[in-house]
């Protein structure tokens, strides 16, 4: 059973690629995504000028499952970009550029030097929830959406991807999107959410808000692209809390084409992870007398 | 996260402490020699340090570390009883069966001493022998070896830069001698990076292994703070210690 899959017009062996921010800010950390098996790599989230992050704690498992984490847009700057990319192709992968930024100057700026370096194309994030004045401060407003998108895909030929999150408006926002220009939507990001130690009596994180991802989202990020693909049949990829291939086959089924796997890859289990899932998924197809994933996507629409 | 509160925490010799803490929860793995734990110093910052000893049926664990900058500050400063976050254990650590044989020598500067107790405890339970040198700059620095090592390495060579205590020179020069004086199955080194870059040279055709340190942010993978470079490696996942050779591209990154 073949899982290649086509996104914006890329095409790709199977639909299991990482999450942006797992990894992917240097050169080494290609070349170990790889290693993992993905059929494409995002990289980190990428700004004009480098970022620090913030301080320590930036990443804390819950006692609950999943994790939380304000990393605070850490990169190496756009200079890096041309790297990731070069080692990408070494591997014979697409890369997908994350570019951040706090307007559309920002974000033409680096998406240009992501297409100029060759990466196959880009993702805005529009939806981190904890590094002030990125991400999901702009990506909640439908209208800012759209002029971010557009500015991005009137100067680029490489193909677009907005990736949303959760918030009132996101099936505004996705439409806006691709009216925009998007060739893809990737939803959905980690969810606003904080962690308290209750014997210090103090929030854990250094950034006190962060972002929840892992399997407590998966329902979150199914219900988001069950209706973004009801409303608009857009091209989906599908992330948040996939971690095996039943959590992947779900999002399929309501509408993805292709899954992100951020949180999974903990521990350094990415390889082992990877191979689960593409297995389970050759299964689950021929169980269900699919012949490719295109036949599964969007499939439990039809209720 | 794990919540834990300090029992003990006091300094054992010039800007070195002996930190001690118990874990709210038990946790049922035993660690391996040489992972580490990540300290959450509540509002400050988290420290990685190396598990010096641990005592699982206590949940008890002890921590060796050296005043540096504004977490190891604050954290000499937190007083018994204060609670802590930790993170353990960290790392892959190092399986006795991946060694050469049973008689080890292992080799530390200043507070590479931090994951060598615990190391000795796993080794003496499962019929090893460790041989220590551990080098300091002046006699000040050297902390009581007793109440360093709860359970005895098979010997210990201390070395001194200033020529105060034990032999006088590093403990690379020391540790040179004492393995041509005897023989050896495997040998590690802890210490700060540029002794480990010449470890790997002057020991180069044993391929000893070392502890590495990079800048470790998550602990958990994800970050990729810690990675090493020209490898595919990440510190908080695959080390802290390798072979020489695993790492021989980063190694010729470092400063002499
Ligand atoms: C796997 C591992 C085990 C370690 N074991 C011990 C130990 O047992 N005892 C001990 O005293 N020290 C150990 N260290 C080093 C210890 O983590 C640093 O000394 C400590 O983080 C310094 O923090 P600070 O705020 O006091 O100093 P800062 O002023 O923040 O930094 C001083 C120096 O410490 C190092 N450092 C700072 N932050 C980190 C970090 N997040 N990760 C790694 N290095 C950092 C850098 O070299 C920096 O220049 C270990 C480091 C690693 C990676
Ligand atoms: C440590 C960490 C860093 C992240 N960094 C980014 C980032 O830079 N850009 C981004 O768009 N999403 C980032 N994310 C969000 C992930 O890409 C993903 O959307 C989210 O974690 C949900 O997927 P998961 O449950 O599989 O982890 C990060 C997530 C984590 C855990
Ligand atoms: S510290 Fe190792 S990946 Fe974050």
């Amino acid at each position: 059973m073949y899982l290649d899959i086509d996104v914006c017009g890329i095409h790709l062996r199977h639909p299991v690629m990482n999450a942006s921010g797992i990894l992917g800010s240097h050169r080494e950390h290609i070349a170990r995504l790889a290693a993992y098996g993905v059929s494409a790599i995002v990289t980190k989230t990428i700004t004009s000028q480098p970022r620090e992050g913030y301080e320590t704690p930036i990443v804390i498992e819950l006692p609950s499952g999943g994790v939380l984490n304000a990393v605070g847009l850490a990169n190496p700057g756009k200079e890096a970009i041309h790297e990731l990319v070069a080692e990408a192709k070494k591997f014979g992968l697409p890369i997908i550029v994350s570019i951040g930024g706090r307007d559309e100057r920002e974000f033409v700026d680096v998406a240009i030097e992501a297409e100029k370096s060759g990466a196959d194309a880009i993702e805005l994030n529009l939806s981190c929830p904890h590094a002030k004045g990125y991400g999901i401060e702009i990506g909640s407003e439908p209208n800012i959406v759209r002029t971010i998108v557009r500015e991005v895909s009137s100067v680029l030929r490489i193909p677009v991807i907005a990736k949303l999150g959760i918030c009132d408006k996101l099936v505004t926002s996705a439409s806006r999107a691709l009216e925009a220009g998007a060739r893809a939507l990737t939803l959905i990001n980690t969810v606003r959410a904080m962690y308290i130690d209750v014997f210090s009596a103090k929030p854990v994180l250094s950034n006190v808000f962060g972002g929840l991802s892992g399997p407590p989202i998966h329902p979150l990020a199914v219900r988001a692209i069950y209706e973004v693909y009801r409303e608009l049949k857009a091209e989906i990829i599908g992330c948040g809390g996939v971690y095996d291939w039943r959590s992947a086959a779900e999002m399929i089924l309501a509408g993805a084409r292709a899954v992100q796997i951020g949180t999974a890859f903990i521990h350094g289990s990415g390889r082992k992870v990877v191979e689960s899932i593409l297995s389970g998924l050759r299964e689950w197809l021929r169980i269900l007398g699919l012949k490719s994933i295109y036949e599964a996507i969007g499939l439990a629409q039809r209720v | 996260m794990k919540p834990a509160r300090i029992v003990l925490n006091e300094p054992i010799a010039e800007d070195l402490y002996l930190l001690e803490i118990e874990l709210v929860e038990p946790i049922d793995k035993e660690p391996k020699p040489f992972q580490f734990a990540s300290l959450w110093i509540p509002r400050v910052k988290e420290i990685p340090l190396s598990i010096s000893y641990a005592e699982l049926e206590r949940s008890r664990f002890r921590f060796i570390y050296k005043l540096r900058g504004r977490g190891t500050r604050a954290l000499s400063e937190t007083l018994s009883g204060s609670f802590l976050g930790v993170k353990i254990p960290l790392g892959r650590g190092i399986d006795l069966r991946e060694l050469r044989g049973k008689k080890l020598l292992v080799v530390c500067g200043g507070v590479g001493i931090a994951p060598l107790p615990y190391l000795v405890r796993v080794c003496s339970e499962n019929g090893y022998e460790v041989h220590v040198v551990c080098g300091f700059r002046t006699r000040q620095g050297v902390p009581p070896i007793d109440l360093v090592f709860p359970i005895s390495p098979h010997s210990v060579h201390i070395a001194t830069e200033d020529c105060s205590v034990g032999y006088c020179g590093d403990a690379l020069t020391l540790a040179k001698k004492v393995s041509k004086s005897e023989n050896f199955d495997d040998l590690i080194f802890v210490g700060p990076s540029f002794m480990l870059k010449k470890a790997c040279e002057e020991f180069r055709d044993v391929d000893p292994m070392i502890s590495l340190e990079t800048l470790v942010r998550c602990g958990l993978g994800l970050c990729g703070s810690c990675y090493i470079r020209g490898s595919t490696k990440l510190l908080c996942v695959d080390g802290p210690v390798f072979r020489c050779s695993e790492v021989s591209e980063y190694l010729a990154g470092l400063p002499d």
